[in-house]
């Protein structure tokens, strides 16, 4: 009986060390984490923040790894000894109160996997939480949110918050591949800035400055033909055919009771202008803005991915989003200088503007510039 | 094993119970109303939860039916609450509406179903059995116990009719949200209702706690040393430790946020807040801290989540080994893991907030102790499952909820390391993997223990059987659907999908995920018109079901040496107890078969775990 027991004991602890085992040697795939998709298995958006997006999306995968295992072994234990030790008429039960050396080794087997779990994810958490880049050498936004919309302020010109030449913006506007510094505060109650693409996500609370950081790393498109999202990088971007979404309609078609929609834009008619009664739209290949190009010369609409608020802020909770356009560097630096003229399309809502003035009364020190760490 | 495991022991404990037996009550408001019998005490908490659950039942599938059709109106039942605030005009569910069914479906499901049966139906009625006591410690208290918790549901219930409805702002209501009248239609009487509600809930908690750890240190029986208690009994003494430690934070918790809704007192709410819309601020508020708020709240309903879970795998660990005729495997392991358990319960509540804004510093600390925590659950897996190990397992109604427990608490358990990694934390917070990760543990593990329980225990309860058959159907039933609904939230959770939204198809990232919305929602209905069966078979049959046997399982522990139904004295002779409490199959030949009562002697083992 003990002889056995000390077998099992044994057994286990080789079937524990290989489990110890198995995140050891995904370590080694750490080295190559950057330029792996880690989570294409899974139904987890398309990750475009590289600077630590895809680490988070190795983790999930290492995590899923070593629980799979977990899972497996137990519920294949389980059922296996639901089988194996079912009722049989003349069977008796093996009498036996635990044997202590095997407590030890399902003890000590999985606290080295959790330890290792915890100590590996350091970096990563520290990447994102604490070392952000100094804000001299990023773009800094303000967002205050507020029920139920979102609100955004850039620097302008000189760089510098509760000057003349501040950008107020409904959406949030960034180049690609830059650093990004967001500055959050809320104007009422919490609310949390959600980008599922950017793998970010980070509470907005009264009276407080939270910080974030990402880079976003690809461009969203929109395929005219397959009618669905593509991401590009910003060399590729360059080699498409791209219409401005202004030009195109972008119509939600609701398909039976469950509400799900058929996404798509469609080329719509010049209201105004020389063209008028046309369609044709801005056209962006290699570098070059073309105007009024008839809209079939488009394979790709300039898209935008969606910023979700992801704590419960009120009524209004459920539609409170606004777009995160991510922009090659020209297009955003024209962008940014025709902000008034943008700020015109994108008609603001009223008191937007004035926003500012309550953040600057209640949290001027949060427009000082902030050096690198959090 | 020593000699003294099977010796009577010399001193007794509880003496004093011993020598009287009350007379029982013979009016008809002392015996079912203001009674001091645990027993009834015991089944009033559990008719009192059954009514809640149907409540939270049925929010919960408003619910699912709004994000499967959004904006549709409810059939039939739309047209019918209808008077009620959150329905619009046709009959469909408003946002408000929404926020606050979530808002109640935890609060209810969490403080007005679970607790209430797991600790006090469960516990009332096995503490006192267990240690072979004739009742708890102190009868009056019990007695209060369960008449605060009554005022405490009415007032919870009568919130759905006050102006504006009942609170909407999450059953963790965080202010500013939920301390400001204007910042959601519930936030006025409707939260003050919740916050006096959980109060009143809270002395509840607190009585009983003391109560039943009193009763366990004071009164076991002779010979019941606490290595022999039962281990639902152990898993009581554990949960009331938390109940009497961490309640109180919660009681201030509420008080805080009450006087910031009566006075004006601003406690949470900081500097400059304005409302939208009014552009002015709000009056009075300033100086207080919104974060505040979460850690008081979430230093209490972290130690909660264990309170739902411990009584749990306590009736899990019985049912597992009297169905598996086998000593549970490592009866001390179990016991110190479960110690395990509460000291690291009360350091993991930061883990609530890794996106909260608080200090990233702090965040790591609490990654570390709640990996930690992942360690004395699994153990305990281990440790059912060895006990399955080399066992004559019959599969009866319990043994069937009690495996499901297990399996359950094994995905709950394991999607909760994701949750622990901080990183992958940031993007799967307050997302569907939370919601699924806690309904695996809390229904998952905790609802399937207590059918198990009600199944295995409401022979000695009400003595009669509940119908096998009937039982087993609703068990499998509920296992396919609670699967079905629970499952594919993973999926959602991994695409994004957040918590607390009323229409998930406002956002296009959503749209390729609203078909398993469709299919978790008729899983629910499932799920839900399976549990009528369950009421059914309970009910018929505590009237009319077939008698039961003093030892129908033929299981170990004290309360089955007593008649079914038990007679209100318990016991007419305190019983001795000679060793542990899964003493099946030692071969001791006593003629009974393979089981050996704790108040008789043979050669058991003590309950000790061997070497």
């Amino acid at each position: 009986m003990l002889k056995s027991a000390r077998l099992r004991g044994l057994f286990l602890f080789a079937m524990s060390f290989l489990t110890a085992g198995a995140p050891i040697a995904l370590a080694a795939g750490d080295a190559k984490a950057e330029e792996t998709n880690w989570t294409s298995w899974s139904f987890m958006p398309e990750n475009i923040n590289f600077s630590y997006g895809q680490k988070t999306d190795y983790l999930y995968f290492v995590i899923m790894v070593i629980v799979a295992i977990m899972f497996f072994a137990t519920e294949g234990c389980l059922l296996y000894f639901m089988w194996k030790y079912r009722r049989r008429e003349g069977h008796k039960a093996t009498y036996t109160h635990g044997n202590n050396t095997i407590e030890v080794a399902w003890t000590l087997a999985p606290a080295l996997v959790l330890i290792w779990l915890a100590l590996y994810q350091r970096d990563t958490w520290s990447q994102i939480k604490m070392d952000l880049p100094a804000e001299k050498d990023a773009l800094v936004v303000q967002v205050y949110p507020q029920q139920f919309q979102w609100d955004f302020r850039y620097g302008g010109k000189d760089g510098k918050f509760a000057t003349k030449d501040d950008v107020y913006t409904p959406q949030l506007f960034v180049p690609v591949s830059e650093k990004v510094v967001l500055k959050m505060t809320s104007k009422d109650v919490i609310h949390s800035f959600f980008v599922p693409y950017l793998r970010v996500k980070q509470d907005i609370v009264p009276g407080m400055l939270t910080r974030v950081w990402f880079t976003a790393d690809r461009i969203p498109l929109w395929d005219l033909k397959k009618q669905e999202m593509v991401f590009v990088t910003a060399a590729d971007f360059d080699t498409k055919r791209v219409g401005n979404a202004k030009d195109f309609a972008w119509k939600e078609e609701v398909l039976g009771t469950s509400g799900r929609k058929k996404l798509s834009y469609e080329a719509k008619e010049r209201k105004a202008g020389p063209a008028k009664g046309q369609k044709v739209c801005e056209l962006y290949f290699q570098g070059e803005v073309q105007k009024d190009v008839p809209c079939e010369q488009a394979e790709y609409v300039l898209h935008r991915v969606e910023i979700a608020c992801a704590e419960l802020c009120g009524l209004g909770h459920t539609t409170m989003r606004a777009m995160l356009q991510i922009l090659p560097k020209k297009r955003y630096d024209e962008v940014m200088a025709k902000a008034e003229r943008l700020a015109e399309e994108e008609a603001p809502p009223a008191g937007t503007a004035k926003w500012g003035k309550i953040w600057d009364k209640f949290h001027a020190d949060y427009n000082t510039p902030m050096g690198a760490g959090h | 094993m020593t000699t003294e495991a099977h010796a009577p022991p010399a001193e007794a404990h509880g003496g004093h119970e011993e020598d009287h037996i009350h007379p029982e009550p013979t009016s008809w408001f002392t015996k079912y109303v203001w009674t001091y019998d645990h027993k009834t005490i015991g089944k009033q908490y559990l008719f009192t939860a059954f009514f809640f659950a149907l409540i939270g039942g049925m929010l919960a599938m408003l619910i699912r039916w709004q994000l499967a059709y959004p904006g549709q109106p409810v059939p039939v039942f739309g047209s019918l609450l209808q008077a009620m605030f959150f329905f619009g005009e046709d009959g469909s569910i408003t946002p408000e509406g929404y926020n606050q069914m979530v808002t109640m479906h935890g609060t209810i499901m969490i403080f007005f179903v679970i607790i209430p049966i797991i600790v006090g139906a469960f516990g009332n009625f096995l503490i006192p059995l267990h240690v072979g006591a004739r009742d708890v410690a102190f009868p009056f208290l019990n007695a209060l116990s369960y008449w605060l918790f009554v005022p405490a549901g009415l007032i919870i219930f009568a919130s759905f009719f006050v102006d504006k409805g009942a609170a909407a702002a999450g059953w963790t209501s965080y202010p500013p949200l939920s301390d400001i009248a204007a910042a959601a239609p519930g936030s006025g009487l409707g939260q003050v209702c919740w916050l006096i509600a959980l109060f009143f809930l809270g002395f509840s908690s607190i009585v009983g706690g003391l109560n039943f750890l009193t009763t366990i240190i004071t009164m076991r029986a002779p010979g019941m040393t606490m290595w022999r208690l039962p281990l639902v009994t152990w898993a009581q003494f554990v949960t009331s430790i938390f109940q009497a430690l961490a309640t109180p934070v919660l009681a201030s918790a509420l008080c805080l946020q009450l006087v910031d809704h009566l006075f004006n007192a601003s406690l949470f709410l900081p500097s400059g807040l304005h409302i939208t819309g009014a552009d002015i601020p709000v009056g009075n508020s300033g100086g207080g801290a919104a974060l505040m708020w979460q850690h008081i709240f979430w230093f209490y309903s972290h130690p909660a989540v264990y309170i739902l879970i411990l009584p749990g795998m306590g009736l899990a660990s019985d049912l597992i080994s009297t169905f598996s005729r086998k000593p549970i495997f490592g009866y001390k392991v179990m016991v110190v893991s479960m110690c395990g358990i509460i000291g690291l319960g009360f350091i993991v509540w930061g883990h609530h907030m890794f996106v909260s804004g608080m200090n990233p510093s702090v965040g790591m600390a609490f990654m570390v102790s709640t990996m930690l925590i992942a360690l004395p659950s699994g153990v305990k897996v281990f440790n059912w499952l060895a006990t399955l190990w080399g066992g004559n397992i019959r599969y009866t109604a319990p043994m069937l909820n009690a495996l499901s427990f297990l399996s359950m608490f094994i995905i709950g358990g394991l999607s909760g390391i994701f949750m622990a990694a901080t990183p992958v934390d940031i993007f799967i917070h307050d997302t569907y993997y939370v919601v699924a990760h806690f309904h695996y543990v809390v229904f998952g593990g905790t609802v399937f223990a207590v059918f198990g329980g009600i199944y295995f225990w409401a022979p000695k309860m009400f003595g009669r059987m509940l119908n096998e058959r009937w039982a087993k159907i609703h068990w499998a039933l509920t296992f396919v659907g609670f699967n079905g609904v629970f499952f594919p939230m993973h999926i959602l959770g991994e695409g994004g999908h957040m918590r607390r939204i009323a229409n998930p198809v406002f956002y296009d990232f959503l749209q390729p995920l609203q078909p398993i919305n469709v299919f978790i929602t008729w899983c629910a209905f499932l799920l839900g018109a399976s549990q009528l069966i369950f009421l059914v078979n309970f009910f018929y049959s505590i009237f009319w079901g077939p008698k039961a046997d003093p030892n129908p399982w033929e299981s170990n522990t004290l309360e089955w040496t007593t008649p079914s139904p038990i007679p209100y004295y318990n016991y007419e002779r305190i019983p001795t107890v000679y060793h542990g409490p899964y003493e099946y199959s030692t071969g001791a030949g006593n003629g009974r078969g393979d089981w050996l009562p704790q108040n008789e002697p043979g050669a058991g083992g003590g309950g000790a775990a061997a070497h």
